[in-house]
């Protein structure tokens, strides 16, 4: 038998198999019976070095569970698959993670702006004391001139806990909303080095 | 030698056949010959496994009139004679463990 007709006897063995591995096996055989001959072989003893027809086919059929090819080719589709379904996702996902975005980013704008405004109605309560404080001691006075010395005093001493605790509020809402602020810029940039 | 044995210990094999230049098929057969018996449909199934783990890459060349696939190793390949190396030196204490055990009970 020459190499033609041992190569050829051994694909016939192999249907079945995908063409590609059944070609690849059998220029490995090849290339070998040929290296053989350069080293002096003959054809038939390169040949019967490799075994028989059925040893060799055996050898090889047995060799596949899904055949080696085969899952590298799958492995490399697999990867390919996936970046694509991943596009194809995002693309079509659209109106749903859009939809989203905008309303994390409205609830966030929303939960601000309350702070803010809360914050801001802080100061005008202390305004508000600040205002009132001024208006009681100058009631506060009224009465004093007016011989209602007791009322005169109560009213100036009330209206200066108004003033001292609009002095405390403004205190504390300066404060506030300092480290509402350096919050703020916080969660900014742990947001811009996520992104 | 043991079939599963010989298993974990050829891939290593080829890989060093073809550490230090690059080599061909039969080349590597006839280069192992001295240290363990390797079949050409053996070869192929370790090279193929070798080249899906990217521990060599091949390359076809033309070589008077027909073409040869050259296997070269990859650094992945030699990273695995390595760990070979280290794990069987622990084989060995084993080994000579073994060897002293059976040699009292003669």
């Amino acid at each position: 038998m020459n190499k033609q007709e041992f190569l050829k006897a051994i694909k016939k063995k192999l249907k079945g198999l995908p063409k590609n591995e059944i070609e690849e096996r059998l220029s490995f055989y090849s290339e070998m019976i040929e290296d053989k001959k350069e080293e002096g072989a003959t054809e038939e003893d390169a040949i019967s070095e490799l075994g028989s027809v059925d040893r060799v086919a055996s050898e090889i059929l047995n060799d596949n569970e899904p055949s080696l090819i085969e899952k590298g080719k799958k492995v490399l589709n697999d990867v390919k698959i996936n970046e694509a379904w991943k596009i194809v996702l995002i693309i079509l996902g659209f109106p749903i993670w859009f939809s989203l975005l905008v309303t994390v980013f409205s609830v966030v704008i929303s939960i601000c702006a309350s702070v803010f405004a809360v914050l801001i109605s802080l100061y005008a309560v202390s305004l508000a004391l600040v205002v009132s404080a001024f208006g009681g001691i100058v009631a506060g006075m009224v009465y004093l001139f007016s011989s209602s010395v007791i009322q005169g005093l109560a009213v100036i001493g009330l209206s200066l806990t108004c003033f001292g605790l609009s002095i405390l509020l403004f205190y504390l809402t300066n404060l506030l909303t300092k480290s509402t602020i350096i919050l703020i810029k916080k969660l900014l940039k742990r947001g811009n080095k996520n992104e | 030698m043991d079939a599963q044995l010989k298993r974990g210990i050829l891939d290593v094999c080829v890989l060093s056949a073809i550490k230090n230049e690059d080599s061909y098929g039969y080349k590597i057969i006839k280069d192992l010959k001295p240290y363990i018996e390797l079949s050409e449909s053996t070869l192929y199934t370790i090279l193929k496994r070798l080249e899906l783990s990217n521990m060599l890459t091949v390359r076809t060349v033309e070589y008077d009139g027909r073409l040869r696939k050259y296997y070269h190793i990859t650094n992945a390949g030699l990273g695995r004679i390595k760990d070979f190396i280290e794990e069987w030196s622990e084989v060995t204490s084993i080994y000579q463990f073994v060897v002293k055990g059976d040699a009292k009970n003669e």
